[in-house]
């Protein structure tokens, strides 16, 4: 449904003539079916890439397409077949909302009426209000309301549930399980991570511009882990363990985080002398950490 | 039915083994009884908020493990075969104890022969209080 390789965005900057990386070479593969979360922290180039992907800005080098398309040259027709939850949520903000949804509905190749008046309905959405005077949960409840209506193979969604309270939050990701159990493919953009945790079944985690990790979330569960041991002499060497992510050590002890074959580490550790202290299970929170470097001063607290 | 399912995702454990783990117990203490038909896939995903390919890879483990059905453009339902692995469970369950038994009456010094006597004798004498029992 996505595919791109190398994909780079650079804007210019101040002072002129230099640039600033917004993607760096991205290579993101997101196939049929399924719920992938993009995660990564503020200006790591998400939202970059989905504007990139909808040919809402032109690419400074490599390629993308979406559903077979080319994202420059085949701009119009991915957006009409696309469901997109933008960003920017300030947008028409004289229209009333049922003037809104009725010109998406006029857009749309397809459109789901009784699913409009459905959630319009349950999300309390006044048709005479206009956009500007809603709030940002309703806001945010409207554009997702327009995305799912529009019955799309594919949707991207960019922090869909921002302004919304716990409760509106569950109830739209409840559409979008809804959604992908009717084949529909989502692409989550997000920085929540206990809503990748929930409703995703493979993460991307974005950080400088690149995807650092692309994996298939209960292969993450299943594989991640974090193994303390007391300091030994040889503890530099188990950073070229290639099941070894990342070594921190602090105070006589280290702590190894392993990608997989956490079982076969800890054996070959004690073959080698070191006594392994524990070994846990890393919830994804602790793995964005890690993968994306913000993880050094959450380490060093856990160790303390 | 889809209140008795109660999902941690923060843990490190897969959701889909959280669900399996959760289904197996209904329908091992029977609160799912066989011939029992399962949520569908989409109302399961939308009602725990899940990923709706978790739901089916929980539902087909189990019907790899022969305790669910799929009947295709039916649903899933509790398998007929899933009574046998009821009983075959709980005689694992029993064994489990009986080897308790005996690891822990050999650490009092009992032998093996010894004990199954104690216990034949225990047993008999509740075998017969409920015979009395139920005779009133």
């Amino acid at each position: 449904m996505i595919l791109t390789e190398g994909l780079e965005k650079r804007y210019r900057a101040w002072p002129r003539g230099t640039r600033r990386v917004a993607l760096a070479g991205l290579d993101l593969r997101v196939g049929e079916g399924g719920v992938t979360g993009l995660l990564g922290p503020n200006g790591c180039g998400k939202s970059t890439t989905l504007k990139l992907l909808l040919g809402l800005a032109r690419p400074t080098g490599g390629s993308a397409a979406v559903l077979g398309r080319d994202c420059v040259r085949e701009s119009l027709a991915i957006r009409r077949d696309v469901g997109f939850v933008p960003e920017e949520r300030g947008i028409f903000g004289w229209m009333r909302t049922a003037e809104f949804i009725a010109g998406v509905a006029e857009l749309s190749g397809r459109w789901d009426a009784a699913a409009a008046s459905r959630l319009g309905n349950r999300w309390g959405i006044d048709g005479r209000a206009r956009l500007r005077n809603l709030s940002a949960g309703t806001r945010s409840r409207l554009l997702f309301l327009v995305a799912l209506a529009r019955r799309a193979p594919l949707l991207l969604l960019d922090e869909p549930t921002s302004g919304m309270d716990p409760a509106a939050v569950d109830d739209a990701l409840s559409e979008v399980a809804a959604a992908a159990a009717d084949g529909t493919t989502v692409l989550l953009v997000t920085h929540r991570v206990e809503e990748v945790e929930r409703i995703c079944d493979r993460v991307v985690i974005m950080s400088e511009g690149r995807a650092v990790l692309h994996e298939d979330l209960d292969d993450l569960r299943a594989g991640w882990r974090t193994i303390d041991l007391v300091e030994f002499p040889s503890g530099e060497r188990l950073r070229s363990w290639p099941e070894v992510h990342r070594v921190t050590s602090e105070g006589g002890r280290v702590r190894l985080v392993v990608r997989a074959g956490a079982d076969a580490v800890v054996a070959r550790l004690r073959m080698m002398g070191a006594e392994v202290t524990g070994v846990r299970a890393m919830p994804l929170r602790e793995v964005y950490l890690s993968a994306t470097g913000e993880g050094r001063d959450a380490a060093r607290d856990d160790l303390a | 039915m889809t209140s008795m399912f109660h999902l941690r995702p923060e843990t490190g454990e897969p959701i889909y083994l959280q669900l399996v783990r959760q289904i197996k117990h209904a329908v091992l203490t029977g609160t799912l009884e066989r011939g029992a038909q399962l949520p569908s896939v989409r109302q399961l995903a939308s009602t725990l908020v899940i990923n709706p390919n978790t739901v089916v890879r929980a539902y087909r483990e189990l019907e790899h493990a022969g305790m669910l059905e799929g009947v295709a453009g039916r649903g899933w339902f509790v398998s007929y075969v899933a009574l046998r692995l009821r009983d075959e469970e709980r005689r694992q369950r029993l064994e489990e104890y009986i080897d308790q038994l005996w690891v822990e009456g050999r650490a009092l010094g009992y032998t093996t022969g010894d004990l199954a006597a104690v216990v034949s004798e225990a047993l008999r004498d509740r075998a017969e209080a409920e015979r009395e029992g139920r005779g009133r």
